[in-house]
């Protein structure tokens, strides 16, 4: 399964550059130099060269580039690997969720995908090159994600179909009228059907799980989850049922902002902090802040229902003014998304190898303040706002 | 000296001293009814003065004073410059390197209001959206910390006609204006425009159709007392008295009262059989009781404005598509109107005409919060407040939210991404917002004379990392210390 699922993404990648690659190969490498550059792992660079080609980052470094080489000038800018929008259904058209079993490994979000989608491209013009797309988090095995990301020609095309499987121990998905309906039922359910077995038998109100269900989340061994939970109770029994499975989870959409860091911290799971908005309480807008001093790793993402692409920006804002400390903005809608959903050997740093996707702003990207003066998606230039706009 | 030259001289007298009376009460009262309130309420301890040295000061009006001073006193701005010397016992706060701005507004806000209250049915129009404003909302705290010192509470959002908009300090002191303007709701948060929005402009006419008919009729009638009146009281012996009756009568007619005056003719002129000489003036039949005591539709009165009485309250209106503003400027044409409008795209396109009409403008949707959450991705108005700055128009920034306000700052930090230039940012969340509100002459700005609501920045306001660490709201320091 992991080699099929490599191998799947080795000619999905390859797909994704063949445009470029055909398009650009007479113009050969193009050189980037920058004033800054977060790379999106914590570090920052000064002075740098960023060299693209095929689509790819090929080289990052203080070097200069070879006489007579394409070279764009952004020595007063600042760059950034394209943001990653770990869990948002921008996108996803008409949301994808099935609510009438517990179960539902087999819905995928990539069924649901638009790649032609209004907020999509304007996800790009906001800095968002890349979207984890989720099921809603309305049953307790909701399906499986997927990640799109900005195409070299302009549209949306997915990176990777089979995402990470997505959990949720929180309440649309506890429901009352329903099995399970609390977090310790989930935790039986769900437990009894990474053996492939029922945990109960249904009755007549509730359809049994279909097998092939339950087949496919006992072949579930390793790889990212993204698990929904919302208190630190939950949080710490879908750690323990999920990561007890050999999955790595990513905690999602905790939201209440009295949760302890230093528990949290000792799950050592990293957080995707979701749908952060200035209508929040200041103790959820200070958690990420709280979360990443106690040394968790914290990403932010604009989570369901959909909202307008620049709100992403709007919520490392919100972080930082709040007590995120700078160095962990940057990682918080990059690498550490792009580790979430499985794809960090792809995307989400500016490294050699790695997609080339970068974001160049006249100032800090976590500032509200500062624009947008290129996109670069897949080796492209997508977007260019000071270039058209003024 | 003659006795009867004495009453006319303590008149004269009367008469010289009433001026100097009536300006010795004015100078007493303060400029205005909101300032005397205000000073009432803004507990400044006797004599401090609080000097800002040395800072960035950014007024919002005029050009930014690099190593300037402010001094504070009696809650007051009492010297702004770079020259200005600072009285010995004042408190002097080192502000070098920092940033001085006024206390941030948010011209469209509900915070510290129940939600019930932006929504459910009004008793009145002369509801003042600050008698329901909770002072003790903890987000209160949260938005003095952001640098926030001043709300716009834009009354009821859902009804028609939405009470009367109030604006309030951050640190729960007495309402800086708790009698603004009117509300009025063209679009509301969860249908906004379109025919809904016809239908509510229609209402909004009909309503102030009746306000000038109530006008007009209230009018008629206090002419016709007062034509009363005078007949009733006309003074003297009529020519015809002068010539036939005897001075000593004529005399003692001044001293009676004018009732006595009407009795005594009426008595007479019938026993000399010519009463149809003497006509009794009749009194005008009073209006009907719902026409005169109703203070909903004084509120309403208020906004109505004519060539030689211009309006004397303000209308607050809630106009988010093109139709919307395109009505409501048909309206305050048509009924003199002076008109706030708050809105989101629908501006646009009319710039010229609110321009040329001086209606003030409050950009709104630019939150995409929660709250706006009706409002689609494709409709958020980027870079709108730029283009009606470039079009001369002065908009301010408002929220349309409750805990939003509290980010005021960050949400017009996103519109300097978007086009705006710093100082047009800092305008329209300071002085122009204060102005939608018509709270222009009291706060808004670093100016004499107007309350102290400053903030002292680490960095500019409009950078995410900057912390207010100075913020004194009416003169009072409520720095609130993070834990």
């Amino acid at each position: 399964m992991p080699t099929s699922r490599a191998l799947a993404a080795v000619v999905l990648a390859a797909l994704v550059a063949a445009p470029v690659l055909a398009d650009d190969a007479a113009d050969g490498v193009e050189f980037v130099r920058l004033g800054r550059l977060h790379v999106g792992d914590g570090t920052v660079e000064h002075n740098v060269v960023v060299a693209i080609d095929d689509g790819r980052f090929v080289s990052v470094g203080r070097d200069a580039p070879p006489a007579g080489a394409n070279v764009r000038d952004l020595s007063q800018h600042v760059g950034c690997p394209g943001f990653i929008d770990a869990v948002t259904q921008l996108g996803l058209d008409g949301g994808a969720a099935e609510t009438s079993e517990a179960l539902t490994p087999d819905v995928r979000a990539a069924d649901a995908f638009d790649g032609h989608s209004k907020d999509l491209a304007a996800a790009t013009a906001a800095g968002t090159t890349c979207v984890g797309l989720s099921p809603s988090p309305s049953n307790v095995a909701a399906g499986r994600g997927a990640v799109a990301v900005q195409g070299a020609d302009g549209r949306w095309e997915l990176l990777e179909r089979n995402g990470p499987p997505v959990f949720a121990f929180v309440p649309p998905a506890l429901s009352a009228g329903r099995v399970p309906s609390t977090v310790a039922g989930a935790r039986a359910l769900l437990g009894a059907a990474f053996e492939g077995r029922r945990w109960r038998t249904p009755g007549e109100s509730d359809p049994p799980v279909r097998d092939a269900a339950l087949d496919m989340l006992a072949a579930l061994r390793d790889g990212p989850a993204l698990v929904h939970a919302d208190s630190a109770a939950a949080a710490r029994v879908a750690v323990e049922t999920i990561g007890g499975r050999g999955l790595t989870p990513t905690l999602v959409g905790l939201r209440r902002g009295h949760i302890d860091p230093v528990a949290l911290a000792a799950l050592e799971t990293p957080c995707i902090i979701t749908a952060l908005d200035p209508e929040d309480s200041v103790a959820l807008l200070e958690l990420p802040g709280r979360l990443a001093r106690a040394g968790v790793d914290v990403t932010l993402s604009s989570g369901s229902p959909a909202r307008h692409p620049n709100s992403l920006r709007l919520a490392m804002a919100l972080a930082v003014a709040r007590g995120l400390p700078t160095s962990h903005a940057v990682p918080a809608v990059t690498g550490r998304a792009a580790r979430a959903l499985g794809v960090a050997d792809r995307i989400g740093r500016v490294a050699e190898g790695l997609r080339a996707d970068l974001v160049v702003f006249d100032g800090e990207p976590w500032e509200p303040s500062t624009r947008i003066v290129l996109v670069v998606a897949g080796g492209r230039i997508v977007c260019a706002p000071s270039e058209t706009d003024r | 000296m003659h006795p009867r030259s004495r009453p006319l001289l303590l008149l004269a007298a009367l008469l010289v001293c009433a001026p100097d009376a009536a300006h010795g009460q004015e100078a007493a009262s303060g400029r205005d009814g909101t300032d005397a309130q205000d000073e009432a309420s803004v507990q400044v301890e006797d004599g401090e003065v609080v000097a800002l040295v040395g800072g960035i000061v950014r007024t919002a009006v005029g050009a930014e004073i690099r190593g300037g001073t402010v001094l504070l006193r009696d809650g007051r701005i009492a010297a702004v410059g770079k020259d200005v010397v600072v009285p010995a016992g004042a408190r002097s706060i080192d502000c070098r390197g920092k940033i001085i701005t006024p206390g941030l507004i948010d011209a469209d806000s509900w915070l510290g209001l129940d939600p019930a209250d932006t929504s459910a049915r009004l008793p009145g129009a002369e509801t003042r959206a600050s008698d329901g404003f909770d002072r003790w909302d903890a987000r209160l705290r949260t938005a003095r910390q952001e640098g926030v010192t001043a709300l716009v509470l834009g009354g009821n959002r859902e009804q028609i006609v939405g009470g009367l908009a109030s604006v309030v300090a951050t640190s729960g002191a007495e309402p800086i204006s708790a009698d603004g303007p009117l509300v009025l709701n063209l679009s509301r948060r969860s249908a906004a425009g379109g025919l809904q929005g016809a239908a509510r402009a229609e209402s909004v006419r009909s309503t102030l159709e009746s306000a000038r008919y109530r006008r007009t009729t209230l009018e008629r009638w206090q002419r016709d007392v007062a034509e009363y009146e005078s007949a009733r009281l006309k003074d003297g012996p009529t020519a015809e008295e002068r010539l036939l009756l005897p001075p000593e009568l004529l005399e003692r007619m001044r001293l009676w009262t004018p009732s006595q005056r009407a009795a005594w003719r009426e008595a007479t002129y019938k026993s000399m059989g010519r009463a149809k000489r003497y006509k009794k003036p009749k009194k005008p039949a009073s209006p009907p009781k719902s026409l005169s005591s109703d203070p909903g539709a004084d509120a309403i009165d208020a906004v109505l404005g004519t060539k030689d009485a211009p309006a004397t309250r303000a209308c607050f209106v809630r106009a988010a598509l093109d139709g919307d503003v395109a009505a409501t400027l048909e309206l305050a044409n048509e009924y003199g109107l002076d008109v706030t409008i708050a809105g989101g795209a629908g501006l646009r396109d009319h710039a010229p005409a609110l321009k040329k009409s001086g209606a003030r403008v409050v950009v709104t949707e630019l939150a995409d919060t929660r709250s706006a959450r009706g409002t689609p991705s494709a409709r958020r108005p980027t870079g709108l407040v730029a283009t009606l700055v470039t079009s001369g128009l002065k908009p301010a920034i408002g929220t349309g939210g409750a805990g939003a306000s509290r980010f005021i700052r960050l949400i017009a930090s996103r519109e300097i991404g978007a086009g705006l230039t710093r100082a047009a940012a800092l305008r329209a969340v300071t002085i122009w917002a204060a102005e939608a509100a018509g709270v222009g002459a009291t706060t808004g700005s670093l100016e004499v004379g107007k309350r102290a609501d400053v903030v002292v920045w680490t960095v500019s306001p409009f950078s995410a990392e900057s912390r207010a660490e100075h913020v004194f709201v009416g003169g009072r320091e409520v720095t609130d210390a993070d834990e």
